[in-house]
């Protein structure tokens, strides 16, 4: 099994905690505020423009 | 900044992730240590895609 092989340990973990890290500061920094900001107001435009809701 | 064209929000990565990260460093020396110790071990050693040629012969001439 090519994983096993301990030539490539610190290769893979590299790799995995690069791909780790920046998937998670892209998506915290840029991609999930603007879905809660566009869900959020999605709210406030629905119950606001609807007095009894 | 932008990244795409989407705004950049000021989420805190380090104040939240900081034992993660501590934790990912003690991990990548333990996989260092693990790979040391496995390119040395009498199964590795001789293996002919071994990139640490070079160590071994130092090794072997003492």
């Amino acid at each position: 099994m090519p994983q096993l092989i301990p030539f490539f340990f610190l290769n893979q973990i590299v790799i995995t905690f690069v791909i780790l890290f920046s998937v998670i500061y892209i998506l915290s920094k840029y991609v999930l505020p603007s879905s809660l900001l566009t869900q959020v107001l999605r709210t406030y435009i629905t119950k606001l423009s609807k007095k009894n809701v | 900044m932008a990244f795409l064209g989407l705004r950049k929000w000021p989420t805190p990565i380090v104040k939240p992730l900081w034992p993660f990260m501590v934790a990912g460093s003690f991990t990548v020396y333990l996989f260092a240590k693990a790979q040391e110790s496995g390119i040395r071990s009498a199964q590795w050693r001789n293996d002919a895609r071994n990139p640490y040629a070079a160590e071994l012969a130092k090794e072997s001439l003492h």
